[in-house]
């Protein structure tokens, strides 16, 4: 038989198999868009519900327990307070798809317009935390987990531990007064002035970008070192050095494949984590972000901002979690990891 | 008393000591939480150590009352997180569709929200205070718990043991609370310390950012935000609360590190195993045997407590010879041909003896680099089990090049030895571009050998080549390597323990034994009160067959049909024994006859009754008459039960004795399985294989079953346990006369059991793979 022949026929079969598992993904990936936007609208209900039905009549929250009640009906009325609830949801919901998030209680501008100002500022917090928390987690947990039970798996498992125990306005407290109060280094506030971006100050980042990290740090390297560990050990990763397979492709092609996959959900939680540790952070270093714009919304119950930021919030996490999960899949075909 | 009492004792100390001390603030704090008695941030004076705060109330006073509410709210935002969660978990897991949905989207829902945006969204409703932040915690913690419950109560209602609680009609509550409930309380015991943390953590963060109690109640993080604006000139108003809160956090999360860690029962034993006690010396000279690629002289490991674990095995290996490797299993075979490549498996140490490969010493104390390009000159490995030796997602081209980078084989002449070595193993070239998942487990296993014979390895170490595969397949790729291997000087170690490719491949037999027998306990001979039974009903008149099936036709999961129109008859007391290729519906039939597949066409009749179907329909004394005992005893049965009380359940159940009477009669029915009756104190983790089957034939046979539905009852046992079960079984047909329908591959069963078996044809695709 020639020794090309066997090259032919399964070409003939590939193509079909690969067609099929195209068609396969997509109909994956159409299928978690669908869920991720049903996940989001049951946000948008519980949202509702929780801030806008359950909190009590903003109007005579607004006006205080003292006004004259023809002015509470009368500023009812305008706010569409007075509407079923069904009515209200639904008008809520329709103006927020064509981008109209309603005006805050408290200064009277449009909510649209805050997020404008403040969107950028948190983002680049959250993506100079992301950008510095990534490499490091990874480069920890993967140092950590191919020396299971060794002395660097002890010293990074005891400094996460500790880690663990902080909550981020303790390590915020602490990063201040030992680097702005104690060392005068860095800015304790990180204020801005009006208009502009914490580019031009790179020094106000540093604080706030310290703390989100070292508040998440420690739960991501846990993940990649017990994903490391798993797969380091595995029969895939022996029967490779037992054929003489140099450790740093082991490492490179058998270990670390096999052990992210598993860990990227995870990964994506923490990132989310981060959203949410930003309330913490922008409060403490008064960084004028959107997290710090949510915690006065919420202690002042403006109700359309705290709607407006909590749906954003939401979306942001479910399109993390939505992208790890697929990217999840994509690296690890098999489900092995599941 | 014993060693692991205290140290449990001493991790938990610090946190009692801590949580108490919280407690117990509010009456500890010397002065007042709320009045001002000194200016704002004034500085320590006599009686207040730690100065005063914005308002100029005495810090100490405020930091000491400020544990109190935060651990109170914590603890039943816990509480109330497990309460729900297990009953939401457990119902998803048991009803499934709708009710799995619906409980996976609230789970979702919340996990859509970060969780501190959580929280802000629940303050915004409830208005701030410490309800609103104990609800949200819930909501926080929630999501995890409904997960876990909801992930072991699954795997555990897959397991075999639950499908057979299911078969004898047991209620969906009784299924839940024995079967399911004893998997959840470990994993979730595991993780309370955890979620508490968790809870404490989103109490202090919530009270940080004004969400919890308003501004006079003493807590530690209201005190942290309402005083860090004067950091520089009191620094212990906002140091002392953060440094409690920090001190309780670290103490509770470090306990919940230990609690989690339950393997750290030997953090201690497993870093001695590190450091080998005996070192083998590097370097004493070639082997002793001129010639010889490979030896192994007088090699010791020990597990970590210090039992031997192989004791003194010798091994040579010779260039065109082939050496197996054999006996009982957990003899140490793999762990002595790992030794010879230098490796040592987690958990053990080398306590002596040398190893020498192509002429260099190994061993853990030989540097891995070194090790390393040893084992890429001269040695192809083919781990055990094919399905987790290769990496999934790599392709076969990779895995295969590889090998040969690491031996240096130049980049152009790698696609023609990649094809060549996978044409070798009885694999085409297409298969280059394949990933291990998409293949078989005969074309894993071949692709296994493909990447250990690329490089043309001097040394071929195969572990178990010939398991789980079929044997046509196998025996023309091994015949095919051997072949070569002697042909072209190659030294083959071959570890197996199938008796047929040892005779016929091995040159030469190398056998290791148990280091430590383990005891075996004696067969009693005791009598059963099932033998002084009556003889179960007796069948309807005229043909006395205890199991007839007519015209079965049972369908293929997607399309076509499994089983065609098959007819059979099990005589009351007799035996039908059914074998064939596998994918042929043997086990199908078993699951039809049992009620958990339904079929398309024909009817099952039991003593002339035909079974209805699906399985719902069947009255518990008619599911009481069908027992079915599954292929592996590992799984059947409920590894939190004692042996006793798994043999007696289903005498409870049918209420078949007297409560005075179960435990003689869980004696006889273990004597009748020939187990010695102590062993009903037993968890099935203290047994092995063979007695494991015994217990879950003696579980059955406590039903008083008509007919035995046995589906591969010795698959997982070796072959003198295997014989020893099978005359069991055929002993407790003669003399309870519970008729047996037998599932089987093994001649050797066959042979056993009286009367011809019948084959199923094989049909004409293979079954995709269960998995």
């Amino acid at each position: 038989m020639g020794d090309r022949a066997p090259a032919r026929p399964p070409r003939a079969s590939v193509p079909g198999r690969l067609v099929a598992g195209r068609s396969g993904a997509g109909r994956l990936v159409a299928g978690r868009l669908l869920g991720a936007l049903a996940v989001l609208l049951a946000v948008t209900l519980g949202v509702f519900v929780a801030t806008a039905l359950a909190a009590g009549d903003a109007a005579s929250a607004r006006l205080g327990p003292a006004a004259d009640p023809a002015t509470v009906q009368a500023l009812r009325t305008e706010l569409g307070l007075d509407q079923p609830p069904a009515q209200r949801y639904l008008g809520w919901l329709g103006a927020a798809a064509r981008g109209d998030l309603g005006t805050s209680l408290i200064s009277g501008r449009p909510v649209t317009d805050l997020i404008a100002d403040r969107l950028g500022n948190s983002a680049i917090l959250a993506a100079a935390a992301a950008a510095v928390l990534t490499p490091a987690a990874l480069l920890l947990g993967t140092w950590a987990g191919l020396r299971p039970r060794r002395r660097p798996d002890r010293v990074v498992g005891a400094a996460s531990v500790v880690l663990l125990a902080l909550p981020e306005f303790v390590v915020g407290v602490a990063l201040v007064s030992v680097f702005a109060v104690g060392l005068g280094w860095l800015p304790a506030v990180s204020y801005l002035p009006e208009g502009q971006g914490p580019l031009g100050q790179p020094s106000v980042l540093v604080l706030p970008v310290a703390a989100l990290t070292l508040a998440s740090l420690a739960p991501t390297v846990r993940l990649v070192r017990a994903g490391v560990a798993v797969a380091g050990a595995a029969d895939a990763a022996a029967a490779a050095r037992l054929n003489g397979v140099p450790e740093g492709r082991v490492v490179r092609c058998y270990v670390l494949p096999a052990a992210l996959p598993a860990a990227l959900p995870m990964l994506a939680r923490t990132l989310t984590y981060l959203l949410g540790g930003a309330l913490v952070v922008e409060t403490l270093f008064g960084y004028p972000g959107l997290a710090s714009a949510m915690v006065e919304a919420v202690n002042q119950r403006d109700v359309p901002v705290v709607q407006a930021l909590a749906l954003l919030a939401a979306a942001a996490a479910v399109a993390v979690n939505l992208c790890a999960d697929l990217a999840a899949r994509a690296l690890d075909p098999a489900g092995s990891a599941r | 008393m014993s060693r692991g009492t205290v140290r449990r004792a001493l991790v938990w100390a610090p946190v009692a000591l801590l949580v108490a001390a919280a407690l117990a603030g509010p009456a500890l704090a010397p002065g007042s939480v709320a009045a001002p008695v000194d200016i704002p941030y004034g500085p320590p004076a006599p009686g207040r150590p730690l100065g005063t705060d914005y308002a100029g109330v005495d810090v100490l006073s405020r930091t000491l009352a400020g544990g109190q509410r935060l651990l109170l709210t914590a603890a039943l935002a816990t509480v109330l997180a497990y309460a729900l969660g297990t009953a939401l978990g457990l119902l998803a897991a048991h009803r499934r569709g709708g009710v799995d949905t619906a409980v996976g989207g609230v789970a979702d829902l919340l996990l859509a929200l970060p969780a501190f945006v959580l929280l802000a969204v629940v303050v915004v409703a409830t208005g701030p205070g410490v309800l609103g932040v104990a609800a949200a915690t819930v909501g926080i913690l929630l999501p995890d718990v409904v997960r876990t419950v909801r992930a072991v109560a699954r795997s555990a209602l897959a397991r075999d043991h639950v499908e057979v609680a299911v078969l004898r009609g047991e209620s969906g509550p009784a299924v839940l609370g024995r079967e399911v409930l004893p998997y959840l309380a470990r994993p979730l015991a595991a993780d309370v310390p955890i979620r508490f943390t968790a809870a404490v953590y989103t109490g202090a963060t919530a009270a940080f950012l004004g969400f919890g109690a308003a501004p006079p109640t003493p807590d530690w993080g209201l005190m942290v935000f309402e005083n860090r604006a004067g950091l520089g000139i009191q620094p212990a108003a906002v140091l002392a609360p953060a440094a409690c809160l920090f001190a309780l956090l670290l103490a509770l999360s470090w306990a919940a590190g230990r609690v989690g860690d339950r393997g750290g029962a030997a953090p201690a034993a497993a870093r001695r195993g590190r450091r080998p006690s005996a070192p083998p010396a590097a370097g004493t000279g070639a082997p002793d045997a001129a010639g010889a690629v490979a030896a192994l002289r007088g090699l010791e490991l020990r597990d970590s407590a210090g039992r031997a674990v192989v004791g003194g095995a010798h091994l040579t290996l010779w260039p065109g010879r082939v050496v197996a490797l054999v006996g009982p299993s957990g003899c140490g075979k793999t762990s002595c041909a790992l030794a010879l490549l230098g490796a040592v498996r987690p958990g053990l140490v080398w306590t002596g003896g040398v190893a020498h490969l192509a002429g260099e010493p190994t061993g853990p104390a030989v540097p891995r680099r070194r090790l390393r390009r040893l084992r890429a000159r001269s040695v192809g490995y083919v781990a055990q089990d094919p399905r987790t030796g290769l990496p999934p997602h790599r392709p076969l081209r990779r895995l295969i090049g590889d090998v040969l980078a690491a031996r240096a084989v130049p980049r152009a002449r790698r696609a023609a030895q990649t094809v060549a070595a996978l044409r070798r193993a009885g694999l085409d070239g297409s298969f280059a571009d394949r990933r291990p998942h998409t293949l078989s487990g005969g074309q894993a296993q071949r692709a296994a050998l493909a990447v250990a014979l690329a490089a043309d390895p001097p040394i071929l170490v195969l572990d178990e080549p010939t398991s789980g595969l079929d044997p046509a397949t196998t025996a023309a790729v091994l015949d095919e390597v051997v072949r070569r291997a002697r042909g072209g000087g190659t030294a083959v170690l071959l570890i197996s323990h199938d008796e047929a490719a040892v005779t016929r491949y091995a040159d030469e037999v190398v056998r290791l034994d148990r280091a430590a027998a383990a005891p075996v306990p004696p067969v009693p001979s005791a009598t059963s009160t099932l033998r002084a039974l009556p003889a179960p009903e007796p069948p309807a008149g005229g043909a006395p067959a205890a199991l007839r099936v007519r015209d079965l036709t049972v369908g293929r999961p997607g399309a076509g049909t499994l089983i065609d129109g098959l007819s059979l008859t099990v005589p009351a007391g007799g035996v039908v024994t059914v074998v064939g290729p596998s994918g042929c519906g043997k086990s199908t039939l078993l699951r039809t006859v049992a009620g958990l597949v339904e079929p398309v066409d024909g009817e099952v009749l039991l003593d002339g009754e035909p079974l209805p179907f699906p399985l719902a329909r069947r009255t518990g004394a008619l599911r009481r008459r069908i027992q079915l005992i599954a292929q592996n005893p590992y799984a059947s049965l409920n590894p939190h039960h004692r042996v006793g009380a798994i043999v007696a359940r289903p005498l409870r159940q049918f209420r078949t004795v007297p409560p005075a009477a179960l435990a003689d009669e869980v004696d006889a029915l273990l004597a009748l399985v020939s187990l010695d009756p102590d062993l009903a104190h037993r968890l099935p983790a203290a047994l092995s294989g063979g007695q494991r089957q015994r217990v879950a034939i003696a579980r059955a046979l406590a039903c008083r079953p008509r007919l035995l539905l046995c589906d591969e009852v010795t698959s997982a046992l070796d072959a003198t346990t295997a014989a020893a079960v099978v005359d069991t079984l055929d002993e407790v047909r003669r003399t309870a006369g519970t008729a047996l329908m037998v599932v089987t591959h093994d001649p050797a069963v066959v042979a056993r059991l009286p009367g011809a078996p019948l084959t199923l044809p094989a049909t004409g695709e293979r079954r995709p793979p269960r998995d």
